[in-house]
């Protein structure tokens, strides 16, 4: 008998002790968010005035060294060779040249102390009477003004200066390199932000969250008169107090119904009328009937929030070499090799995805046997084996093998995150419990390639590979310690993922409608338009690596940002299959501010537009559709387990990471970056009405109906 | 005893928190040492091309690169002219320095490293390296037949460089330390602030609890607490019936036990 009518829930309850104080974490969280933030902004902005005061110097000095290279030759041409300085020849296609070659000098010009400018290149006349250099000067120098900074080489004719090359760099040289480097902080910022506020979340989710919801559920079932369990949480606080007390309360209780057992028992064994014996029973009875005292177990509330941090670091390991990975096979590709070089460097990324997919359908049909700790665990080690060994690779062909071991631990990790988060979740929370595992996926896509880029420069890329094997231990380490899957009843019968589960899920309409119609258009647009479009369209308008860098960061905070907000409302309405919709067709609409007809937008607006159209429109559908998927497999429960159909759905979903660029590179090479992304856009859109009326035939709009609910 | 827990999570928010401000620190002083590195690799280069023309002139005119008799009154001058550059150096395609502004260097072989490097460079033909005293930076040397003659190096000091981030880093750290000091005091008061509540309930259940535990007859368990949490209410009257109904079985059972044995 399920005396409690279902789980207590803890959160959503304001009549609950965590619920009275579920604020708590969000106020610590903000809190702390709040001191990082300005705490770094005060940071980041000290260290830019260190910037600034170094930089400037140094652009004086390089446009000390123009003007003296070009002072030289003008200096030779007049001195060595006898021109007089009005008769040169070619100056000023050499100042063009010299400043072709040096993007930061602006100007350049040969100024006589009689007839003024004599050769400019950059400037006008006015311009130079305008920065106020008029005057002989005898030694090289250097002046910074708002404006500019000017370097002067003087030429002397006769042995007296009579002339000077100028060199002018544009104050706004320097306001680039600084903006570029804005946007470098912005990173930093970012980045460490999230990092910090994923601790943090683990620590309030394991010292008050935790113990303050097996309070909760020792009232709960209390309330409905069960006192035969016990808290397992232990802390040595104000909480724990609490929790020894109703722990004391338990035992007490427990003591009260053993002695009162242990009397009923010896009054009956003593009693010889039967009718006696049969009320002593009956009082028993009554007492039975109201309360429980025994048979009870240990309470350990289990959070999909414990496996974030564990799943988290081993994707920030995993991203900490995306940034260089190229180009350190590149240094290990062979050179007496009758393939390609482009191919040789490609082929341990595409081995390591091919691992890595082949092994989440596996890895999910073990998980519903063996559980999702054990799962996890084997593939830290074996991730963290194919870092060490990559670690220690001497060659090309060591290196896939290291590779390939750490896509299958990647495949296994992945499936079994996914599988903890599904296992530990309610039903109508489904979506918001998925951004747990969504989320923190993407803050490791977002943290790891700045700081393992950074981390290379500074030890090199195989310490970079050591740190992710450490990582891989340290989340193997926590997962280990933390996730109690004692609660959890394992498949007494293998249901292991065939040919047969294949079936029922590819002729459930719902099914092919979420992964055919909504994944694989979603990665479609991820890798065609994201990965491979948009840095290239984006250098191709002239920005900055970092610029680039720094939009394309937008896809993965906006995506982190709207994650909360986008399941909460999904879980709200249960809609899963209209907001699958809605965030499909917004990723493709996106891609539309790229038209050219749509004047009012800048090129890198558009690109910026389109992200951030990209980034909601996946914070929408990919909670939503993982939800559904689940309901699909509860569906049919004892057929399929969960974790294989999230597997399958995973797998399916890659054909659309294939098939991006696949796509997009045709586009690009017949109409240009513009228009291909335009491309990629409607094709996306397209499959908005194939999955609207797929879902409409499977039986209505909103799956929840027929899932498991 | 509510400061003692407000003090700890305020200790690990304060941690937790360096370490943040630690990780914008470290890329912090990261990006400074690239950046800073780079305007300094910026302007040797120009220097390293400026000389690279002259010889290059040279070479076209059809003079070998072993009998180019200004080639070291040039890179004396460069020399001269920028303190912060240790030596100029030309080497041929076997390594062998052929002309150095240090000629104590002349007829050696330059580092592998360097060789290694300068077979690596780039497609303008530049190439660079870190040295733990000095950085280098070079470009290939080509005939008017796109030949690869050698190579010209600049090493330059990486004194300034060194300093800068040195500095950097200082400044940082001072501002990371001020920073970490304000946010253990804000990460008090606010944790103090924020769990005056939650641990004053928390003391509150605590009591009520060890009521309920130490009661035995007693008074109604409303009584015993003025919480306002209808869930532990609910609870509390359920124990407190749970207790009252074991008290009452036992006095029962015993009460038809005296009962049988009387009659």
């Amino acid at each position: 008998m399920n005396l409690l009518g279902g789980e207590p829930n803890i959160e959503g309850s304001d009549n609950t002790v965590a619920g009275r104080h579920g604020g708590v974490l969000l106020q610590v969280v903000a809190l702390s968010a709040f001191l990082l933030l300005a705490s770094q902004v005060a940071f980041a902005w000290h260290s830019l005035r260190g910037f600034e005061q170094v930089l400037k110097p140094q652009v004086a000095l390089k446009a000390e060294a123009v003007a003296r290279s070009a002072g030289n030759l003008v200096g030779f041409a007049i001195n060595g060779l006898g021109i007089e300085p009005e008769r040169l020849v070619g100056v000023d296609t050499y100042f063009r040249e010299v400043m072709a070659a040096n993007e930061e000098v602006e100007f350049l010009a040969l100024v006589d102390e009689v007839d003024g400018i004599l050769f400019a290149s950059g400037i006008s006349a006015a311009g130079i009477e305008g920065l106020g250099i008029a005057g002989g000067v005898s030694e090289p120098a250097s002046r910074a003004r708002s404006e500019a900074i000017t370097a002067f080489f003087p030429i002397a004719l006769n042995g007296a200066a009579t002339a000077k090359v100028v060199a002018g760099v544009s104050a706004d040289y320097v306001g680039s390199r600084l903006s570029n480097i804005y946007f470098d902080v912005i990173t930093v910022i970012v980045v460490s932000w999230f990092v910090t506020i994923e601790f943090i979340v683990f620590f309030m989710n394991t010292q008050i969250t935790t113990p303050l919801k097996s309070i909760s559920m020792a009232l709960v079932f209390g309330r409905n008169g069960v006192f035969s369990n016990r808290l397992a949480v232990r802390t040595r606080d104000e909480v724990g107090r609490v929790i020894s007390a109703l722990n004391s309360l338990l035992r007490s209780l427990q003591h009260r119904y053993e002695d009162f057992s242990f009397e009923v028992r010896e009054i009956r064994n003593a009693q010889l009328d039967v009718k006696v014996a049969d009320r002593v029973q009956s009082v028993r009875q009554n007492v039975d009937d109201r309360f429980r005292f025994t048979g009870g177990d240990d309470i350990r509330p289990v959070s999909s929030i414990q496996i974030r941090i564990p799943l988290f670091l081993m994707m920030f390991s995993e991203e900490l070499s995306r940034s260089f990975l190229p180009l350190f096979v590149n240094r290990l590709v062979p050179a007496d090799s009758n393939f390609t070089n482009e191919f040789l460097v490609g082929f341990p990324i595409t081995l390591f995805m091919l691992a890595a997919a082949t092994f989440t359908p596996i890895g999910g049909a073990i998980v519903d046997y063996v559980g999702s700790r054990r799962v996890f665990l084997v593939g830290a080690l074996t991730a963290g084996a194919g870092y060490a060994g990559t670690f220690l690779t001497a060659g090309y062909y060591d290196f896939i093998f290291w590779r390939l071991l750490s896509g299958i631990g990647y495949g296994l990790i992945f499936i079994a995150a996914q599988a903890w988060v599904m296992k530990n979740t309610q039903i109508r929370r489904r979506a918001k419990e998925m951004s747990v595992f969504v989320g923190a996926v993407f803050v490791g896509m977002i943290c790891g390639p700045p700081i393992g880029g950074i981390i290379a420069d500074r030890l090199g890329y195989e310490a970079t590979f050591l740190l992710s094997a450490g990582l891989s231990l340290i989340s193997g380490f926590i997962v280990n310690s933390t996730l109690d899957e004692s609660h959890v009843r394992r498949k007494s019968t293998r249901v292991w993922f065939d040919f047969r589960s294949w079936r029922i899920l590819i002729i459930d309409p719902r099914f092919t409608a979420v992964t055919f119609f909504a994944a694989v258009p979603g990665k479609f647009v991820a890798t065609g338009f994201f990965f491979f479009l948009v840095p290239l369209r984006l250098a191709e308008l002239g920005n900055s690596q970092s610029v680039i860098g720094w939009i394309m960061m937008l896809y993965g905070v906006t995506t982190i940002a709207c994650l909360p907000l986008a399941s909460w409302f999904a879980d709200r309405t249960g809609k899963y299959s209209t907001i699958v919709a809605l965030g499909v067709a917004l990723t493709g609409l996106g891609c539309l501010a790229c038209i050219p007809a749509i004047g009012f937008l800048d090129g890198t607006w558009a690109i910026a537009i389109a992200i951030l159209s990209l980034g909601v429109g996946h914070a929408l559908s990919l909670t939503s559709q993982l939800a559904i998927v689940q309901n699909v497999a509860d569906s049919h429960r004892g057929l399929l387990g969960q974790a294989s159909a999230v597997s399958a759905y995973r797998l399916v979903e890659r054909l659309g990471l294939m098939l991006g660029p696949i796509v997009a590179a045709p586009l690009a090479f017949s109409f240009g970056y513009e228009m291909a992304i335009v491309g990629v856009g409607v094709i996306t859109l397209a499959f908005v009405p194939l999955y609207l009326v797929t879902m409409h035939f499977a039986g209505g709009v909103s799956p929840v109906a027929q899932g498991g609910e | 005893m509510s400061f003692g827990f407000s003090t700890r999570i305020a200790a690990v928010l304060a941690v937790i928190l360096s370490i943040g401000l630690g990780i914008t620190g470290f890329l912090s002083v990261q990006m400074f040492n690239r950046t800073l590195g780079e305007f300094l690799a910026a302007r040797f280069e120009f220097v390293a091309r400026d000389i690279k023309q002259h010889i290059e002139t040279q070479l076209d005119l059809g003079l070998e690169l072993t009998n180019i008799q200004n080639i070291p009154g040039i890179m004396a001058t460069y020399l001269r002219d920028d303190p912060q550059i240790y030596t100029i150096e030309v080497f041929d395609e076997a390594g062998t320095v052929l002309y150095s502004t240090d000629t104590s260097f002349e007829g050696d072989l330059v580092a592998e490293e360097w060789i290694q490097a300068w077979r690596e460079a780039d497609e303008d033909g530049v190439w660079t390296l870190l040295q733990r005293d000095a950085g280098v930076i070079g470009v290939v040397l080509r005939n008017s037949l796109d030949q690869n003659l050698g190579s010209l190096a600049l090493r330059y000091s990486r004194d300034f460089l060194d300093k800068s981030v040195s500095e950097h880093e200082s400044r940082l750290l001072l501002t990371g330390m001020l920073n970490l000091a304000v946010i253990a005091l804000l990460a008090l008061l606010g944790s103090a602030v924020i769990f005056h509540r939650p641990l004053r309930d928390l003391k509150r259940l605590h009591e009520a609890i060890d009521g309920i535990v130490k009661r035995d007859k007693g008074p109604p368990v409303e009584a015993l607490f003025d919480m306002q949490s209808p869930d532990f209410c609910e609870f509390a009257r359920v124990a407190c019936s749970a207790q009252d109904m074991l008290a009452e079985a036992i006095g029962e059972i015993r009460r038809i036990d005296g009962d049988q044995e009387a009659s």
